[in-house]
């Protein structure tokens, strides 16, 4: 069978289509469950104990059940207790969550890595926590926040295509409904398959530039000997 | 609401789908252990070109969806070469082909993870190159990708869900079947739900733990 590229040129309207809802969902989800992961951080380390059992379990529950089933959950049950949402809207709501409990996990390892004496040393200083925390902890933190922030975002565009089953207009379910109209699978498949790898590495080439950019004494070649980061990169994945 | 009667009776074809998904997974690792051994090689090759397939092979799994990484494979792959797939081969496969990637990548970082010092050290000491191999490295290689290994074992578990989507019937699936025979979402998505749990937290906890019996035995 002949590779047809004359029918991805012909669906690269409909492919752009959804490629652009692809980023868009993301654009949308990445943010949302970012900030709600920076207070699920903070009140599991700082809220008391059953703050802090409640958002360990929440984290758990999201990180123990696959993303599919968790779009199941949102779509097809919650309905039957409370209201029913739109793929669209389930679509937000799930990425977000799932994002908001790995990005927690970021948080409290990269803060969890910064001396306690540091902390210490601010109270002493008479700073309040939210100052400590802006201008003591989050810079340094960010060496460490940024790369695994990056694998986020990939993992989040990666995840995006299972919404694909509940009809939500994204890059995937794009071209399955190219697919079901030309059953021209070979082309199309793999074209959405270039056209992830094309964001997903693009945005790790951007994220790399950045990175040696905030974090001057990468440039020098002092490498991470130890592997560490990329091994807590590995718990988190 | 939920009906435990209901959940319960369709237990026994839960475990089932639940089994399949075991089953699929370990069968999707034991060959992507094999491959990635292939692209282990391939990475540390003297040939240029083997190493780019290697670079070129890892970067495009990851930075693609599993989901996409399977319609190829079920759909693509026999339009290109002729060979039809049934759904459970094709998503075996991609399993397979998919954790390849990662287990090399774990292998690979474990073994620059050992300190050259040991095998200077072992020959300064004119130890056989078989006791250097069993006796110093691979104790060593083992405490290092045991751990990430099991994590990846875990992934492929909870990414094999995906494999509803090309009618593999795995615990997803059967969910799914179940709920279009019952018309009850609710038990087919809750119970799935938690058996997912309950397998991918006890392997993650058992993970975790011997993370830490190693780290303190280092």
């Amino acid at each position: 069978m002949a590779f047809d590229v004359g029918l991805i040129v012909e669906s690269a309207p409909a492919l752009a289509k959804g490629l652009a809802g692809t980023i868009g969902i993301c654009l949308v989800s990445l943010p949302a469950g970012f900030f709600a992961g920076i207070l699920l951080a903070l009140v599991r380390m700082r809220g008391g104990v059953v703050a802090s059992v409640l958002v360990g379990a929440y984290v758990e529950l999201f990180r123990n059940i696959p993303f599919l089933i968790q779009v199941f959950l949102l779509f097809f049950v919650l309905p039957a207790f409370g209201p029913r949402l739109s793929p669209l809207t389930a679509a937000f709501v799930a990425l977000s969550a799932y994002a908001s409990a790995y990005s927690s996990e970021i948080f409290r390892a990269a803060l969890l890595s910064i001396p306690k004496g540091q902390t210490e040393a601010g109270y002493a200083l008479g700073l309040r926590y939210p100052v400590i925390l802006r201008k003591i902890l989050l810079p340094q933190a960010l060496g460490f926040i940024l790369p695994t922030s990056t694998n986020l975002a990939i993992t989040l565009i990666k995840e995006s295509a299972v919404l694909s089953t509940i009809t939500v207009p994204e890059l995937t379910y794009a071209a399955q409904n190219i697919v079901g109209r030309t059953f021209s699978p070979v082309e199309i498949f793999t074209a959405i398959a270039l056209i992830y790898w094309a964001l997903t590495a693009s945005l790790s080439a951007l994220t790399r530039s950045l990175e040696v950019r905030l974090q001057p004494h990468l440039r020098a070649g002092i490498t991470d000997t130890d592997n560490k980061t990329e091994q807590i990169r590995e718990d988190i994945r | 609401m939920f009906d435990i009667d209901h959940a319960l009776s369709l237990l026994p074809r839960f475990m089932a789908g639940a089994g399949i998904t075991l089953a699929v997974s370990l069968v999707g690792f034991a060959l992507g252990t094999a491959i990635g051994a292939l692209l282990l090689y391939l990475g540390r090759s003297d040939f240029t070109p083997a190493r780019w397939f290697a670079a070129i092979y890892t970067s495009f799994i990851r930075g693609t969806p599993l989901l996409v990484q399977i319609l190829v494979i079920f759909y693509a792959l026999p339009g290109l070469t002729g060979v039809d797939l049934p759904p459970l081969a094709a998503g075996i496969l991609a399993l397979a082909f998919n954790s390849a990637a990662f287990i090399a990548e774990i292998f690979r970082a474990g073994m620059t993870r050992i300190d050259p010092g040991q095998y200077e050290a072992a020959r300064a000491l004119a130890l056989p190159r078989a006791v250097i191999a069993f006796k110093i490295i691979l104790p060593q290689l083992i405490r290092n990708v045991l751990p990430p290994l099991m994590s990846e074992f875990t992934m492929l578990v909870k990414a094999s869900a995906i494999l509803s989507v090309v009618t593999v019937v795995e615990l997803t699936r059967t969910a799914q079947q179940i709920m279009t025979e019952t018309y009850r979402p609710v038990e087919a998505f809750t119970v799935a739900a938690a058996i997912y749990f309950i397998i991918l937290f006890a392997f993650s906890t058992l993970t975790r733990r011997l993370e830490r019996k190693y780290a303190a035995a280092r």
